[in-house]
């Protein structure tokens, strides 16, 4: 039972521990401007990783979102000069959906697995957004409507932080309370057993990957309201630190049991550490290096916890 | 024997190199050029020999999707060295920290057991930025001319880096059918269940087949860098793609279990030749992409499409005897 709370909670207490610990080393962590810069900062991750967590939950991966983003940002720095951007917005994300739906016929329909299956797509549609801009930049300096994504406030909430809190709730909600949600977990758990009992396994599958691919069409909202940039190039391994937080935050690789919560404070963990290592004046190459290594011990850690557990029994 | 099945499957990828060599040379008269040829020859050998390597971690149902960032670490290293150590040493060294790259990544799949894309995702930004920190992200060169020659010259007139390639292959086909390593490999690969209860120990295979998939990478490295004249870290992006790619294409099931060292080789050929005839015919390079990628998606579901198909001929073959079998039964019994 304890082992049980360890591991349900051992995310919380990790990324509490850093947060203090960094408050303490780096001087201008605890300023209002910073902590609002990383939340702005974490949101990016953040929402596609709720995606994530029912990709994963699900016993899938996605790894085209990174090719993903990069297309979302052509399409904005494409189309918010003629349509604004909230008209820009809606269709970037039926290209999302549409991607997605497509990742998820070719993984239902032509029985590929969806690791090599969104490999594929990975290649393709960053090849489609660089197509689409001719591999040059859509600047949005003269669209200062766009700005609203980040500089803008909902509620008096930064409009990031809102967007976040509101994705999230419903992502819980989704997971928790609907048959989508019983469905991804069981899915996750006995792919035969959620077939034999008549769970539509395909139409629950592709769901999920419009999912992600929606998910990942705000998150490159918020980076085109940043960089103001539509580039066919950005978003190289962001699939790697979208999965990297979402199994940080307690969502098993072997399917069955996500943590919506968890990936949003592995989220938050993950950018602490990258803005303290910042503020420390750590050269990026190091710190994609402290990423890497992160990543690979937390699943290596994750991955003992089975094994002893495994021997126990 | 070295190739057991003569079947179509077998032969589908040297059939489809033949046909589109036969259509190239058709349509453009500088693909009737034997300089062609050559090039193609040197330039599928940097991915091949790579996937020579990574067709053992298919068979036996794993992945390495680390290589393009060992290769860039590995030809750094190489360059570094090469001047110092001469070419022999050099060669042994690259190959060995290639191997030790490998092993670590093997024993993170193979002990601590962590899923075998995910544990060589993670180790490929590990490798970049290793690389990227030794060479602060700037390119790194070497003075000796002689170097080129692995690379960029000629032994009778065959490109060097494609003999590597076939010597490698040889050998790797050789240790693949005959020796019980070779049968280790398969043996996971067709069921890790029934290996264990053989006795089989399958940890210390799968870490030894990641070994073999760096040092083959090691190669690469050397071959590339002398080539490219340079090493630096953000070389040959996508690499650890073409490698798959020319191993699936080549029909390594990627549910393990079989697979074929000289149509990978083929199937890197066909890579090869397909980005010439692009480049010949002025494809953009965005466009290159996609094609690769949709190539990619189609060479994948063979697999899909192969088993849908076989288990509907099975499924119907079945109801055909259930129904023979019933009327057989009920004749006798009035």
């Amino acid at each position: 039972m304890w082992g049980r709370i360890w591991e349900g909670y051992f995310i919380y207490l990790v990324a509490a521990v850093t947060f203090a610990a960094f408050a303490v080393i780096t001087p201008n962590l605890l300023t209002t401007a910073n902590l609002v810069n990383v939340l702005t900062n974490a949101a990016t991750v953040a929402i596609a990783a709720a995606g994530m967590t029912f990709a994963i939950t699900a016993g899938g991966f996605d790894l085209s979102i990174g090719s993903m983003l990069a297309l979302t940002t052509c399409v904005l720095g494409k189309m918010v000069p003629h349509w604004g951007a909230w008209g820009a917005l809606g269709m970037a994300l039926v290209v999302g959906a549409v991607l997605g739906a497509v990742n998820g016929l070719i993984v239902t329909k032509l029985r590929i697995q969806t690791f090599v299956a969104t490999l594929s797509t990975m290649i393709v549609y960053r090849g489609l957004a660089l197509l689409y801009t001719g591999g040059r930049d859509a600047t949005l300096y003269a669209n200062l409507d766009v700005k609203y994504f980040t500089a803008g406030e909902l509620l008096g909430v930064p409009f990031p932080i809102a967007l976040t809190v509101l994705v999230f709730s419903a992502a819980f909600a989704a997971y928790r309370f609907t048959p989508f949600g019983l469905r991804v977990r069981a899915i996750g758990s006995n792919l035969a057993a959620a077939q034999i009992s008549g769970i539509p396994v395909h139409a629950t599958q592709i769901g999920i990957f419009v999912l992600t691919a929606t998910t990942t069409v705000l998150s490159g909202t918020l980076l085109t309201s940043q960089i103001l940039t539509g580039n066919g190039r950005v978003g190289q391994g962001f699939e790697l630190e979208v999965i990297t937080a979402t199994i940080l935050g307690g969502t098993s690789l072997s399917g069955g049991r996500g943590n919506v919560w968890g990936t949003l404070v592995a989220t938050l963990l993950l950018t602490i550490i990258s803005n303290g290592l910042n503020l420390l004046g750590l050269p990026d190459p190091y710190q994609r290096l402290a990423k890497g290594l992160i990543f690979i011990v937390a699943l290596a850690l994750s991955s003992l916890v089975v094994l002893l557990r495994e021997r126990r029994a | 024997m070295l190739w057991p099945r003569v079947s179509l499957r077998e032969r589908g990828i040297l059939i489809a190199l033949a046909v589109f060599w036969a259509v190239c040379a058709t349509v453009n008269p500088l693909f009737r050029n034997p300089s062609t040829y050559e090039n193609i020859l040197r330039e599928s050998s940097f991915v091949g020999v790579t996937a020579v390597g990574m067709t053992y971690c298919i068979i036996s149902g794993d992945f390495d999707l680390s290589v393009g960032s060992m290769l860039a670490l590995l030809g750094i290293a190489c360059v570094a060295m090469v001047g110092h150590t001469g070419l022999l040493l050099a060669f042994v060294c690259v190959t060995l920290l290639g191997a030790t790259c490998g092993t670590l990544n093997g024993f993170l799949v193979a002990m601590l057991r962590i899923p075998a894309f995910i544990a060589t995702l993670g180790m490929y930004y590990v490798y970049r930025a290793l690389a990227y920190i030794v060479t602060n992200g700037a390119p790194v060169q070497f003075q000796e001319d002689w170097f080129t020659e692995v690379g960029s010259g000629n032994v009778v007139g065959i490109p060097t880096p494609f003999l590597f390639l076939v010597v490698l292959a040889l050998l790797a086909t050789y240790v693949l059918r005959r020796t019980p390593f070779g049968r280790h490999v398969l043996a996971i690969g067709n069921s890790r269940r029934a290996s264990e209860i053989s006795g089989i120990r399958i940890p210390r295979v799968r870490m030894a087949i990641f070994a073999v998939v760096g040092a083959f990478t090691g190669v690469a490295a050397v071959l590339q860098s002398s080539r490219m004249w340079s090493a630096n870290s953000g070389m040959k992006p996508g690499y650890e793609f073409d490698v798959i790619a020319a191993v699936v294409l080549g029909g390594t099931s990627l549910a393990g279990g079989r697979g074929s060292v000289a149509n990978t080789v083929l199937a890197a050929m066909f890579f090869a030749s397909l980005n010439t005839a692009m480049n010949m015919f002025h494809v953009e390079s965005y466009m290159q992409r996609v094609v690769i990628g949709v190539l990619l998606l189609f060479a994948f579901s063979l697999t899909g499409i192969r088993a849908y198909l076989g288990e509907q001929l099975r499924l119907r073959r079945e109801a055909r005897e259930a129904l023979a079998g019933a009327s057989g039964q009920s004749q006798p019994a009035p």
